[in-house]
């Protein structure tokens, strides 16, 4: 060697740096206009890397940008919101509510929608760790069925921020107002592609619920809840057909209703009594009445109708205490 | 997996080769808060550093697969900490694995192998 830095040793040198800027650095320093065309490489190499490094910082820090003026209006503790589970047909609608620490970041959080599930039960953990605050809130099938599933999701996620200890000071969610909510807001299309905390609240409400499909999988294992998440797959309408709804599919979705209608009306009417049974509380009750006269009714014959105005009376004495 | 003994002892036996061989010996063992080296010798303008590797069957395989990638950063990073240690110009260096496995010609005795420039160093951040 003539008195010249190797550049392999360069190589290893700036690789122990501790970012890409410090290794441009220290590489300039050393090699200065060193003729070589590898030392132009070495230096090239470097500096692309500190380009990828600071795209990944802008990217990041876009994904701030609606905390940061929320936060320089006054906020203090900014929450995202967002849900899992509007579409599948059985289940309830899963919402989370995240306060994260400004700044934060994981790799991964800003492209949620293409996590695989192993990757997001690892942000779940991360986040729910290092969060300032997680609320999880959730309506029930039934819930969904008695009020729509819009306005069940906006019920959803005012339980998550009632859930957040300590309250947040102003809420980001994507593209749902929530008017019943009486803190400030600001609703935004792709919200969880445009904010961290957003994106954090979709992960944490998304692992939530497909935990829930797995434990509802236990229970009624013949509709492969564990693999479509009760979304309308077709082995998911061929085991509604074959088998008809549980307890907890959404009877106000279209797929679950044809489901009910064509099978007997018997095999309707033995569905609805045992609604009506396993209702635990008197308002329960009523909202399986409900739903039966706003959705069951057309596929009924008068005196199975009859037999369950009759089964429904009895299980409201009951639950009343008269005899 | 080898005792610490054992270890040593390889490390022994991969320091006499390299020295028969007439490499220098600049350092053994030689240990940075962010990981270590086994070995790291020199010779004609090269620093080398030197993974060793004991093993116990018949050896298969390329000897890549016997040092993860956490281990190749480790090692990278002493590596880099060594360097930054060393006043002059740094000199060219490249990354070798020495692996050290029972012969089944020679009874009791060791089969050495020595593989030049086996990996690259890799860094906190990807380049």
């Amino acid at each position: 060697m003539s008195g010249e830095n190797s550049l392999s040793a360069l190589d290893v040198l700036a690789k122990g740096c501790a970012t890409p800027q410090e290794s441009l650095g220290l590489l300039k320093e050393k090699l200065g206009d060193d003729p070589r065309p590898g030392a132009l490489q070495l230096i090239r190499k470097y500096e692309k890397a500190v380009r990828s490094r600071q795209k990944e910082a802008d990217r990041v820090q876009a994904l701030w940008i609606h905390e940061r003026e929320a936060l320089a209006g006054g906020a203090v503790r900014v929450a995202g919101i967002d849900e899992a589970g509007r579409g599948p047909l059985v289940g309830a609608v899963v919402t989370a509510a995240v306060v994260l620490p400004e700044g934060w970041f994981s790799p991964g959080l800003n492209d949620s929608k293409k996590l695989t599930p192993e990757k997001r039960e690892k942000l779940f953990a991360i986040i729910t760790r290092e969060a300032l605050a997680v609320g999880v809130g959730e309506a029930s099938a039934a819930e969904i069925d008695a009020l729509n599933i819009y306005k069940a999701t906006q019920t959803a996620m005012g339980r998550a921020v009632a859930a957040l200890s300590p309250p947040p000071d102003f809420l980001l969610t994507d593209a749902m107002p929530l008017p019943l909510v009486p803190i400030r807001q600001k609703p935004m299309v792709h919200g969880d592609a445009l904010s961290a905390s957003i994106a954090a609240a979709s992960i944490v409400a998304k692992v939530t619920r497909d935990r829930q499909m797995e434990e509802l999988h236990r229970r009624h294992p013949q509709y492969g809840f564990a693999a479509h998440k009760g979304y309308g797959t077709e082995d998911h309408l061929r085991a509604l057909r074959e088998r008809g709804p549980c307890p907890e599919h959404r009877v106000s979705f279209g797929p679950v209703v044809e489901a009910l209608l064509s099978r007997s009306s018997e095999g309707a009417l033995l569905y609805w009594k045992g609604r009506l049974e396993k209702a635990g509380t008197l308002a329960e009750l009523k909202q399986v009445g409900h739903q039966i006269k706003r959705l069951g009714v057309s596929g009924l014959k008068a005196s199975e109708l009859g037999e369950l105005r009759r089964c429904y009376r009895e299980e409201a004495a009951r639950r009343e205490g008269r005899p | 997996m080898t005792s610490h003994a054992e270890g040593r002892r390889a490390e022994d036996r991969a320091a006499g080769y390299f020295k028969r061989r007439g490499y220098r010996v600049e350092a053994r063992n030689f240990r940075a808060p962010q990981g270590e080296i086994d070995l790291i010798v020199s010779k004609a303008g090269w620093l080398i550093f030197v993974e060793v590797k004991m093993r116990q069957g018949e050896v298969t395989g390329s000897p890549l697969e016997a040092v993860s990638p956490r281990k190749v950063a480790r090692v990278s990073a002493a590596a880099a900490v060594f360097l930054s240690q060393r006043p002059g110009p740094a000199p060219s260096c490249r990354f070798d694995i020495l692996t050290l496995g029972p012969d089944k010609a020679l009874w009791g005795g060791l089969r050495i192998r020595h593989y030049e420039n086996a990996f690259e160093a890799a860094g906190h951040f990807s380049v």
